[in-house]
């Protein structure tokens, strides 16, 4: 085809591809522009061929542009899956298959599975992909997986994810949906937490993306070491991530110069019945490192290094107060 | 002397349309498995015959026409996958950011034109491309994900962009 192009056209074309891939770069120099404009003004099919450059930047920059972007690599992974499938189907009829169901699963709906820990249960899981899931005490989620995206969905309580470069050609998102907004995974290691009407999103490595449901036009992008706390309508003050708030996946709580109000707060979520502080003692600080699969135990750990003591009416009503 | 008089071009394209149509829909629907979708396709793949103007010339019209049937189908095939991928994502969306009817139809129109378009390039070449027109990354960031050079992105940019320009004056 293409009869009807002269040379002149067809080399003005290709020119003028070369020039949008130089503007485009982003690092032009002065002179680089003159060059373009004098190439411009020098022939009626150079300024032709930029016309047509134009109207293929119109048309892309009018398109909605991650949404477009994350549809089409979509769909092309999803012909991709086809593709194997025929492949893979190949493969079991020559016998040398044997995960043909597991695979099944997993590219069919979707893998669709229920994550759970009851209060004071952590649990670390490992996704399809290799990514690193953990659950913090009381926390429920949806993992979702298809074949073009990998999709946390956070009912309650707490996550931890620590990212793994997808096995696609094509790398799926990788997102966490709360009940306050989407976050979309920048090859990261995060923490997500569904409070009542917030999330608390804490960023320990690289980069994640923040849309609130109800405001989804203005995101919000959060590195490494910041953490921020939002509604689904608006985002509140971006802080500094405190040490040691992935130390819970290791089934550790790690503080450094904390609130004692604040370190039973943490240990009240690990605990069935009510766990509580008395005023008079709520502003003593405290540093260390105490695991949470005993909170009992580190309840009389304080009682040995502060000045306070246990007060127990029963085992489900638990306060520290004044020695 | 005698002259063989040149068959015009729509006197071959009935001949063949009469003689073949049944055939070929049939060999869709085997294909298929849908007799609607292989009537769709057969049609299709008749209107790709009669606007690339070639039913004059073909010597075996069975084995030609499976071949422009062929990419028919593989046309078919990723306009599905795009429609299914398109929906995957409006569903992630909130609702009250949901376009109109209109727009989702429109866009899902322009999103099909642009894969169409990119579909003979390489996934790099894609890849570069789209990363800087539609995600607006910087060529160091889309050399970075893509692991290759900056210069290469480049390449990738200008080889992509001409590929566009022609096809989108052979398909106006």
């Amino acid at each position: 085809m293409n009869t009807s192009l002269t040379d002149n056209q067809r080399l003005s074309l290709k020119i003028a591809a070369q020039w949008f891939a130089t503007l485009c770069s982003g690092e032009v120099t002065p002179q680089q522009n003159q060059k373009w404009q004098q190439w411009l003004a020098q022939d009626e099919d150079h300024r032709w061929a930029w016309q047509r450059v134009e109207s293929l930047q119109g048309q892309l920059h009018n398109m909605p542009g991650k949404f477009s972007y994350q549809t089409l690599n979509h769909a092309r992974q999803q012909s991709d899956v086809t593709r194997r499938r025929v492949l893979k189907s190949l493969v079991v009829l020559l016998g040398l298959g044997g995960t043909w169901e597991a695979w099944q699963s997993s590219a069919g709906q979707g893998l669709l599975a229920d994550a759970r820990t009851s209060t004071g249960e952590i649990k670390t899981l490992r996704l399809p992909d290799n990514s690193q899931l953990s659950l913090n005490t009381a926390s429920a989620a949806d993992i979702r997986f298809t074949d073009t995206l990998r999709l946390i969905r956070l009912h309650q309580g707490e996550i931890s994810i620590i990212t793994a470069r997808d096995n696609q050609p094509v790398p799926r998102p990788f997102l966490v949906e709360t009940q306050q907004g989407m976050l979309r995974a920048l090859g990261t290691e995060f923490i997500v937490r569904q409070q009542d009407g917030a999330t608390t999103l804490k960023v320990l490595k690289h980069a994640v993306e923040i849309t609130l449901r109800d405001r989804p036009a203005g995101g919000l992008q959060i590195s490494e070491g910041h953490a921020v706390r939002f509604t689904g309508s608006a985002f509140g003050d971006v802080t500094a991530v405190t040490g040691g708030a992935g130390s819970w996946t290791h089934g550790v709580l790690s503080v450094s110069d904390w609130r004692l109000a604040d370190v039973i707060a943490e240990l009240d979520r690990y605990r069935h019945g009510h766990l509580s502080c008395d005023p008079s003692v709520a502003d003593l600080r405290i540093s260390g490192t105490f695991p949470l699969k005993d909170t009992d135990s580190v309840l009389e750990i304080l009682s040995r290094t502060l000045p306070v003591k246990i007060q127990t009416a029963t085992r489900y009503w638990v306060k520290v107060v004044p020695v | 002397m005698s002259a063989n008089v040149a068959v015009s071009p729509v006197r071959a394209f009935e001949a063949l349309y009469s003689s073949h149509h049944r055939w070929l829909k049939n060999w869709l629907q085997f294909k298929l498995g849908s007799a609607s979708d292989a009537d769709d396709l057969a049609q299709d793949t008749f209107m790709r015959v009669l606007t690339g103007n070639t039913a004059q010339e073909i010597r075996e019209p069975k084995s030609f026409l499976c071949t422009v049937a062929r990419r028919v189908m593989v046309d078919f095939f990723r306009r599905n996958a795009l429609e299914r991928a398109y929906l995957d994502m409006l569903a992630l969306m909130p609702e009250e950011q949901m376009p109109s009817p209109e727009q989702r139809q429109c866009l899902l129109e322009t999103l099909q034109q642009i894969d169409t378009m990119l579909d003979g390039l390489g996934e790099k070449v894609r890849q570069a491309f789209l990363l800087s027109q539609l995600e607006g990354l910087t060529y160091p960031v889309i050399a970075e994900r893509l692991n290759v050079s900056v210069s290469s992105v480049k390449k990738y940019m200008a080889k992509a962009t001409e590929h566009c320009l022609l096809f989108s004056i052979e398909h106006g």
